[in-house]
């Protein structure tokens, strides 16, 4: 008898160990992929999280737009006209008045046209025509502003055009299209709609002759191990020329694995941080607005709105993976640096597979706060709504003159806020600086509405926003290898980069005062600006509220250090 | 550490709401148990399916909400008697690891199938308890606004904060008000009240059937010893066969009550619910029906109460936020390791 209760303490003694371990695990989560891929179940530790910084961000160039100050002079801007470095490539200023926008015809010659001058400018400074940009007799490749990556630490079987057959060009793509945030599985449809368009009508040529773009979709169901498995299966077996990653535990377990491939990773659907570092990892870049600019504008918009109530307490509902961390961490670092706009900040993680949200948000509503900021995404966006109506926190905030925000990847009006119901009115956003493509503000404009019949005519639905957010993520992508395919030596990979770090076009999905624009190493990010909206359940529309915020070109670059943030 | 007494209401009556769809779920799987002593692991997926037949009706061919529900209820069982029929009864009943690898197998195969059916996205439902009757209390009253119209004023904590357009007559500015019950200085909403009453009609009609019908009485039989009831001239394939139409109903009908918490019915809706149905009906005892409702709710009731009032909100150890899971299974394995057969579960002795 005590033989057996000796062994019952120590199997309790081992569970509690279990999880003492599963609560303290994030420690030596520091180097190397497979460590990230961990880490996005850790919960780091606050001191952790006050010894990370968080990257992307221009936070006094931020707060000044968003309080109307007219910003300085950007030195970086000037210098794109200027010789940086060994690439003395000098990309035409964008002008977004030259964009004649009447129809889709005009709106793609103007796109052409733009495409024109960047291949000009950089076919101009293109080593095969005796300058320095592209990959030199050194086997280093230059780009814009300082941008530098040495092919000669690429793989031996590395090759500059793989994926690039007879007929097609074959592009890679890791996607959630089960699981809790399989509603962005959708985006992967929009997008391979949009390059169905561009075969059939458009074709990228490549020596002259016609190739499809294939899109070859796995399925990780947002885990971040899947997405190693399938990059592995893509890389190895897919003959993939670049690979196109969703979701930011996923990106950053394939984010070193795919730079150490030399493989081009532009335009990730993701917003963190992380895709800002073009020293380290030159073969990706991001997007959208990065989360820790969104976080910055969070509280530049409190600062300003509620300056009568401050300082506030916020509380946050965060997804505890990489992507709300680095919600959580930016927030977090803003409101240590403004104690006398945010008086303390209460982030309550949720798992992001837990089936409900109710004991979350009764935690989010017990500590009473005055703004309540959602930093979840996918099904947890709507639960953060209908839960806070049903327990009183949206009655509560609204008493007190607060404010309720739902995060840039929740904007999708289908999706994530018309299931929400009448809890939905008045909820803020700092946007992205994107249009939905279901809002009937933005439905009658060319390029929508041609995007929309697009979508009907592929037997996809244009009221799911998700489905033309594809074509956001898809147009910039096909515009660089457009770019790429004109340079001297046509379209590979080196040429690919360097069109994706030298991009400076008109987005027809971007609002206008957005600017969508890269420079080699000056400006890592595409999009750097974003519109503060309201969301109106009568019209079901993002109205927007204020100026448009763009700080294009201040963002600093993230030097990314695995495990411990930028 | 604070002692929060004045949020542990709401944590209770949060606990209180999902454990009842715990208990719907345990006693699915707990009805099969005590027929064939497995364990169905299919049991969430056929529940899945139910759900998404009731959103067919309701939503789709815009049947009442409440019909679809029974005749998804109903539909379910015969699927469920089906799955008995054609996939269970024929292999030995002795041999359990067969039937529990055919139980895994019809849970991939019906997920699979479901995602490429439905796909993976929300599909929202209509919320069965979303509008009550007029005596309902509401949080909105007829004013007359700034420009002089009589409109609905959505009204907290005694102050007018919103006017509502286009609501113009008392029915409709009470139906559109608040949706919750304020009890002990807990919101309850008519969700959750709706949750618990749903599942005690269904309790009590399941009781009722067991207890009061040839089929029930047989269904006993055969529960406490197969062999016995064969003997004495019980059908047990037809009775196993109803055994598993029951726990069709109540997986449906815990996945019909759970769906508009979730904001809608997706293939990989029921997935984490069966496991803390499991853990429920564990704890309850897997042979016990009353056992799996009590477990049920003690499961919910450790989520709410244990992991997010007490470590998370008294104690402040945030991370618990994210070990809900792992904190119901390491309480049940305390009890198990005392009680191996559960709170209520026949506990087994053997003579030599």
């Amino acid at each position: 008898m005590t033989k057996r209760r000796i062994w019952r303490l120590l199997a309790l003694l081992f569970a509690f160990s279990l999880i003492a371990a599963a609560c303290g695990g994030d420690d030596d989560a520091d180097e190397g992929d497979d460590e990230v891929a961990t880490e996005a179940t850790a919960a780091p530790s606050a001191e952790m999280m006050e010894e990370e910084e968080v990257g992307g961000a221009a936070a006094d160039d931020l707060e000044a737009a968003v309080a109307g100050e007219e910003l300085e002079e950007d030195e970086a801007e000037e210098e794109m006209m200027v010789e940086i470095g060994d690439c003395d490539v000098m990309i035409p200023a964008f002008d977004p008045a030259s964009v004649d926008r009447t129809s889709i015809e005009t709106l793609f010659a103007s796109a052409a046209e733009r495409r024109a001058e960047i291949v000009n400018a950089l076919s101009a400074a293109h080593v095969d025509n005796g300058g320095n940009c592209g990959v030199g007799e050194d086997g280093i490749l230059r780009g814009p502003a300082g941008f530098t990556i040495d092919m000669n630490e690429c793989p031996a079987d590395w090759s500059n055009t793989t994926g690039i057959t007879g007929s097609e060009v074959r592009i890679g793509h890791t996607t959630a299209q089960s699981g809790t945030l399989a509603a962005y599985g959708a985006i992967a449809s929009g997008w391979e709609n949009y390059l169905d368009w561009v075969n059939e009508n458009d074709p990228i040529m490549v020596n002259d002759a016609p190739r499809d773009l294939t899109l070859l979709v796995r399925d990780d169901a947002y885990v971040a191990a899947s997405t190693i498995e399938f990059v592995n299966e893509l890389i190895q077996d897919g003959n993939v020329f670049s690979i196109l990653t969703l979701g930011s535990p996923n990106t950053l377990a394939v984010y070193g694995t795919l730079n150490d491939e030399c493989i081009p990773q532009p335009f990730v659907m993701t917003g963190h941080p992380a895709w800002g570092d073009p020293d380290h990892y030159p073969w990706t870049t991001g997007l959208q607005l990065s989360y820790s600019t969104e976080a910055i504008l969070w509280g530049s918009w409190i600062k300003e709105n509620l300056a009568d109530q401050l300082p506030v307490k916020v509380a946050g509902l965060v997804m505890d993976n990489d992507f709300g961390l680095a919600y959580e961490l930016g927030f977090h670092e803003w409101a240590d640096r403004n104690p006398d706009v945010v008086s303390e900040f209460v982030p309550v993680r949720h798992d992001p597979a837990a089936p409900t949200l109710t004991n979350e948000m009764t935690n989010v509503k017990a500590e009473d706060p005055h703004v309540f900021i959602s930093m979840t995404a996918g099904a947890p966006c709507v639960q953060g709504i209908t839960e806070a109506a049903a327990n009183g926190l949206i009655d509560d905030i609204n008493d007190k003159g607060g404010a309720l925000f739902m995060p840039s990847v929740c904007k999708a009006v289908r999706n994530y806020m018309e299931p929400g119901g009448e809890a939905s009115d008045n909820w803020m956003i700092v946007g992205g600086g994107i249009k939905d493509t279901t809002d009937s503000q933005y439905t009658s404009e060319p390029f929508i509405a041609w995007l929309n019949e697009t979508l009907e005519a592929g037997g996809l639905d244009p009221k799911n926003s998700l489905n033309g957010t594809g074509y956001m993520y898809g147009y910039p992508y096909v515009e660089a290898l457009r770019v790429a395919a004109d340079l001297p030596g046509g379209l590979n990979r080196t040429n690919f980069i360097l069109a994706v770090r030298s991009i400076s076009i008109y987005h027809p999905l971007a609002l206008d005062g957005i600017t969508a624009e890269m420079y080699g190493s000056a400006d890592s990010y595409f999009i750097e600006g974003s519109d503060f909206s309201q969301f109106d359940y009568a019209t079901q529309t993002w109205q927007i509220v204020g100026e448009i915020v763009d700080v294009n070109g201040r963002s600093a670059n993230c030097e990314w250090v695995p495990g411990e943030g930028c | 550490m604070e002692w929060q007494w004045d949020v542990l209401p709401q944590f209770a009556f949060n606990g209180l709401r999902e454990g009842a769809v715990f208990a719907a779920v345990a006693l699915a799987l707990v009805l099969i148990f005590k027929a064939t002593t497995l364990i169905n692991f299919a049991t969430g997926e056929l529940a899945m399916l139910g759900a998404f037949l009731m959103y067919i009706l309701n939503v789709e061919q815009g049947m009442w909400l409440w019909l679809s529900i029974v005749l998804a209820m109903l539909i379910s069982a015969g699927i469920g008697a089906a799955v008995e029929r054609a996939l269970v009864r024929p292999f030995d009943p002795d041999d359990h690891l067969p039937v529990v690898l055919i139980t895994l197998g019809l849970f991939l195969i019906v997920n699979a199938v479901a995602g490429d059916i439905w796909d993976y996205q929300l599909r929202p439902v209509n919320e069965p308890f979303g509008t009550f009757p007029s005596w309902a209390p509401s949080s909105q009253e007829l004013k007359e606004v700034a420009d002089g119209s009589i409109s609905c004023v959505k009204v907290s904590s005694g102050n007018f904060v919103e006017a509502t357009a286009g609501a113009a007559d008392a029915t409709t500015c009470e139906l559109a008000g608040r949706t919750y019950w304020t009890i002990l200085n807990a919101n309850v909403d008519y969700r959750t009240l709706g949750t618990w009453v749903t599942l005690a009609v269904a309790l009590a009609a399941l009781f009722m059937v067991l207890g009061r019908t040839k089929a029930g009485l047989a269904f006993r039989a055969v529960s406490s010893s197969a062999e016995s009831a064969r003997l004495v001239g019980v059908n047990t394939g037809r009775t196993l066969g109803f055994g598993w139409a029951l726990a069709s109903v109540f997986g449906t009908l815990g996945a019909a009550l759970v769906a508009p918490s979730l904001n809608g019915v997706n293939p990989n809706m029921m997935q984490f619910i069966l496991i803390y149905a499991l853990a429920g009906a564990a704890l309850g005892g897997l042979d016990s029906l009353g056992g799996a409702i009590i477990g049920g709710i003690v499961v919910g009731l450790i989520k709410g109460v244990v992991v997010s009032w007490f470590f998370v909100q008294v104690m402040g150890w945030a991370f618990f936020s994210i070990l809900q899971l792992a904190t119901a299974f390491m309480l049940i394995l305390v009890v198990l390791l005392f009680r191996p057969s559960g709170l209520f579960g026949t506990r087994r002795i053997e003579r030599v």
